[in-house]
C-alpha cells in the first residue's frame, strides 16, 4: 500500500497522538514536511494534546525562580539549579502556550514562535491563594487560531454566607471578544480549600475529578500527588528533600524524575507543560528553552499587531 | 450488467423503511469504474457531497459515472451510506456497525479512504483515517516505511538530527 494522495496523509496523521507525530517526522522528507506544516494544527483535535512533557516548577516564596522538570529525565538530565527568568511568573500552561504574569498585563506566550499576546488583567486580580487563573481550551472549538480561554476563579465578596463555606465565582476571557466576562455560575467549597487546579475545565458548566488506583504505593514516605492523566501520576515526597516520582499506570513502573532541595520555600507549584503541534518544527524541547528564549528575544514579536501594549 | 445493490432492512427502525419506500421513486444510478450500475435512493447517495452537488446542479438524470471507484468499494461505501441516512439510528448500534465495517485489511481500507475522499463523505473519511492512524500509532518509523513502501530520502546525518531533536518521542 502506498499513500500517494497528498490530501489523505494529513487527514490520517491528524488522528495520531502527538508522540507518534514527533516520531514519524523521520520517516521521510514528505512526512516531515506535512507534520511540520502548521495547517495540521487546525486538523488535529484536542485528543492529541494529552501527553505532558514536563513541569515548570517554582515555589511561592520565589516565583521567579522557575525550572523545568522533564518527565523524560534520561534525555534531559535533572538539574537542580534554579533559573531566574526576569520577573515573569508562569501562571499556567496549556497546549504549548504559557500564561505569564507581567507587571501590567498577562501574556499568552508561544515559546515556539516566540510571540506574546497581551491580555488585560481582570480588575480584581491579585496574587492570593484564594484565587487562581488558568488556561483552557474550549474543546468544542477548533484550536487552529490558538483559541485559548483564560479562566479566572476568585472568592466571591457577596454578603450571604454559610459558615465554613466559601463561594467562588468565575470570569472567562475569550480572545475573540477580547474581554473578561462574568460566568453565571458559582462553585461552593468548604473553607480552607485552595483552588489551584483548573485543568479539568471542560466547558463552562462542568468540572471533573478522577480516582486512580495505584498498586505499589510507596508507603515508606508521604507522597502528595501533583499531576495525573490517564497514563501517569506524578508525586512529590514530603520533607526537606523533595523527591519527584513518576508512576506509569500502564507499565506499572516507578521512576524518579527529580529532587528539589529547598527547605524554606513553602508551597510548591507544578505546571504541566504539554507540547502542541505549534512545537513541531521547533528546536528540540530541552531544559534550557526558557533561558534561550528569554535571552535572545524579549517582546520583540507581538501577536497579533493589535495587541501591542495598550497601557 | 445491472446490479441492484444489496438492501437489507433488518435492524432498521420502521421509520427508515417507510422513508426509504417513499423516496424510492428518486433513485439514482451510479456507475463504478468497472462499469457496474448501482441503483440507489437519492437520500442514500447524497451523503456524498460530490453526488449531492451533481444532483443539485441537475446533472444526475442519467447514470452518474464514478471513474475513481471500483464496484467492490462502491458497494461497501453505499452500505455505509445506507446506515448513515439522516434518520435517528440507535447510537450504540451505529457504533457497533461502524466498528465492524472498518475491520478490513489495509488494502480495502485504502480503497475506502480514496473513495471517501473522492466522493467527499466526511464521516467515512474520518472513521477510515482514524482506523489507519490506530494501526500506525505504536509503530517505529522503519515499520511505517515498510507498511507504506516509503523510501527513506533522508541522509543518515539528517535522520540522526531529527531523531536527536525528538528523542523523547522514541521512548517506550
Amino acid at each position: 500500500m502506498v499513500i500517494t494522495c497528498d490530501d489523505l496523509l494529513p487527514d490520517i496523521l491528524s488522528h495520531l497522538p502527538i508522540k507518534s507525530l514527533f516520531r514519524f517526522k523521520c520517516v521521510s522528507q514528505r512526512f516531515n514536511k506535512i507534520i511540520s506544516d502548521p495547517k495540521l494544527l487546525g486538523k488535529n483535535q484536542i485528543r492529541a494534546f494529552q501527553s505532558v512533557h514536563g513541569f515548570f516548577h517554582f515555589s511561592y516564596r520565589s516565583p521567579q525562580n522557575i525550572r523545568y522538570l522533564s518527565l523524560h529525565p534520561q534525555h534531559h538530565p535533572v538539574n537542580n539549579s534554579g533559573r531566574p527568568i526576569y520577573s515573569n511568573q508562569i501562571l499556567d500552561s496549556c497546549s504549548g502556550l504559557l500564561l505569564l504574569n507581567l507587571v501590567n498585563d498577562f501574556s499568552l506566550y508561544n515559546p515556539r514562535i516566540k510571540k506574546h499576546r497581551y491580555i488585560l488583567k481582570p480588575i480584581n486580580w491579585s496574587p492570593s491563594p484564594k484565587q487562581n487563573i488558568g488556561l483552557a481550551y474550549d474543546s468544542s472549538a477548533s484550536i487552529s487560531n490558538n483559541i485559548c480561554k483564560l479562566v479566572f476563579v476568585y472568592k466571591s465578596v457577596k454578603r450571604y454566607r454559610v459558615p465554613g463555606v466559601e463561594e467562588y465565582e468565575f470570569k472567562i476571557f475569550s480572545p475573540n471578544a477580547n474581554a473578561w466576562r462574568v460566568v453565571d455560575m458559582a462553585l461552593e467549597c468548604i473553607s480552607e480549600v485552595v483552588i489551584l487546579v483548573l485543568h479539568d475545565y471542560l466547558d463552562e458548566n462542568s468540572w471533573g475529578h478522577v480516582m486512580i488506583e495505584i498498586n505499589s504505593w510507596p508507603r515508606r514516605r508521604e507522597f502528595s500527588p501533583i499531576f495525573f492523566n490517564e497514563e501517569l501520576i506524578v508525586l512529590q515526597s514530603q520533607g526537606v528533600v523533595k523527591e519527584i516520582h513518576l508512576y506509569n499506570m500502564r507499565l506499572k513502573e516507578w521512576k524518579k524524575i527529580g529532587v528539589i532541595l529547598d527547605s524554606e520555600d513553602g508551597v510548591h507549584e507544578y505546571i504541566p507543560f504539554i507540547p502542541c503541534l505549534a512545537w513541531l518544527d521547533s528546536a528540540p524541547l530541552n531544559n534550557n528553552f526558557l533561558e534561550e528564549n528569554y535571552s535572545n528575544c524579549r517582546f520583540e514579536h507581538f501577536w497579533p499587531e493589535s495587541f501591542l501594549k495598550f497601557h | 450488467a445491472i446490479q441492484s445493490s444489496r438492501f437489507s432492512c433488518v435492524g432498521f427502525p420502521l421509520a427508515y423503511i417507510f422513508l426509504a419506500c417513499k423516496k424510492k421513486s428518486m433513485a439514482l444510478k451510479l456507475k463504478s469504474s468497472d462499469n457496474k450500475i448501482f441503483e440507489v435512493e437519492e437520500l442514500v447517495a447524497v451523503q456524498s457531497e460530490t453526488i449531492k452537488s451533481l444532483v443539485e446542479d441537475g446533472c444526475a438524470n442519467n447514470v452518474i459515472p464514478l471513474p475513481n471507484v471500483d464496484s467492490k468499494t462502491l458497494e461497501l461505501v453505499l452500505d455505509w451510506c445506507k446506515n448513515h441516512v439522516d434518520v435517528k439510528l440507535d447510537e450504540e448500534k451505529l457504533k457497533e456497525y461502524e466498528d465492524k465495517f472498518i475491520e478490513v485489511d489495509l488494502a480495502v481500507l485504502y480503497d475506502l479512504l480514496m473513495a471517501a475522499n473522492y466522493l467527499n463523505i466526511k464521516d467515512l473519511l474520518n472513521r477510515a483515517s482514524q482506523k489507519v492512524a490506530d494501526m500506525l500509532k505504536g509503530k517505529k518509523p522503519e515499520q511505517i516505511r515498510e507498511t507504506f513502501n516509503i523510501v527513506n530520502d533522508f541522509s543518515p546525518e539528517e535522520e540522526e538530527e531529527i531523531r536527536k531533536e525528538n528523542l523523547w518521542a522514541f521512548e517506550e
